[in-house]
């Protein structure tokens, strides 16, 4: 099997690229939109600090738990965010917001040709965006950008390079070390382009929130995207 | 009169929901649900040196990651006697920053041996 073999879904519109929805039992499904998120805090703030898990539904977040500041209720508690007790704001049946509202909130952001027709790091990068990287405690300052070179499965598609400082601008090392990325376990030999599309590696971000695994030459230097 | 009933009952609804929203927008103190008394404080500090240095743990020294391992390991028990949300946010996390350290020490140890 080679790239020639992979099949990729079409882009959604890019304002739905992101979005969440939740069926909780006995309640309107929830819609969490991970870019209306990001323009103001970074995934480590969720997804470390708050410990809401990557896979949507899993966390077993209750709204005691919310009423108790935590998951949701950290930020939506009416002094950071609306309070819970604004139901239908997020209980609206899976409504997310619409292209006037994405257009008006990310105008002028760098484009990219896939997922939310953003990119997001270089906003970050040129300071066009200040996503807050924590609610509780500082985090020390990361230490650590070495960008490896991941040598691809076929001898015609150039090595990915995975630079360590573009991710650590939006996530904490323990998102993805040892939980995701293990060296203990020899996870490299399964870390390859089938198993991101089965959601795990790359996978557990790049296909749902980060851009798209499409997006071939942002990973893949010198290559093409595809389209 | 059916006009002054509705009036009454809708003052006691707003009062009811400000007294709910009252209760539990103090309940907690601050973000995450970090509680404020003493031992709660002694707590949350611990967890909270233990716990912020994940993003430089490969700068850390193996002594560093040596201790910050032992100090998440002794805080875990504590953690138990958390109520329900608390426990289910702050053990999964103490877990994961305990393996990050792990992770890390293992790491330098493999690029010592090379």
């Amino acid at each position: 099997m080679g790239p020639q073999n992979f099949t990729f879904a079409a882009d959604p519109v890019p304002q739905s690229y992101g979005n969440i929805i939740m069926k909780p039992e006995g309640a309107k499904p929830v819609i969490f939109s991970h870019w209306v998120h990001r323009l103001r805090y970074t995934c480590r703030v969720c997804h470390f600090e708050l410990q809401i898990n990557f896979k949507a539904g899993t966390t077993g977040i209750t709204m005691e738990d919310n009423v108790e500041g935590k998951y949701c209720g950290a930020c939506h508690n009416g002094k950071t965010a609306f309070g819970i007790e604004h139901c239908s704001r997020c209980h609206n049946g899976g409504v997310g917001p619409g292209k006037k509202e994405f257009a008006k909130k990310t105008g002028g952001l760098p484009p990219a040709i896939h997922g939310n027709g953003i990119d997001w790091n270089q906003a970050m990068e040129e300071n066009l965006i200040k996503p807050v990287d924590y609610l509780i405690t500082k985090p020390d300052k990361f230490q650590f950008d070495r960008a490896l070179t991941l040598k691809a499965a076929w001898d015609y598609v150039p090595s990915a390079v995975f630079p360590h400082k573009a991710h650590n601008r939006w996530l904490d090392c323990n998102n993805c070390h040892p939980d995701i990325f293990d060296i203990k376990n020899r996870t490299e030999k399964q870390n390859r382009m089938e198993s991101y599309f089965k959601g795990e590696f790359c996978g557990v971000c790049h296909g749902k929130v980060a851009f798209p695994l499409k997006d071939c030459g942002r990973c893949h230097l010198g290559m093409g995207n595809w389209r | 009169m059916k006009k002054i009933m509705m009036a009454a009952f809708a003052v006691l609804i707003l009062s009811g929901a400000a007294f709910a929203a009252d209760a539990r927008f103090s309940g907690t103190g601050k973000p995450g649900g970090a509680g404020s008394g003493p031992e709660e404080r002694e707590w949350i500090n611990e967890f909270n040196d233990v716990c912020s240095a994940t993003t430089a743990s490969m700068a850390l020294s193996k002594d560093e990651l040596n201790s910050h391992i032992r100090s998440a390991d002794a805080l875990k028990g504590r953690l138990g006697c958390l109520e329900d949300s608390a426990k289910k946010v702050y053990s999964r996390r103490l877990r994961m920053c305990h393996d990050m350290y792990e992770f890390a020490l293992d790491a330098k140890v493999k690029e010592d041996k090379k």
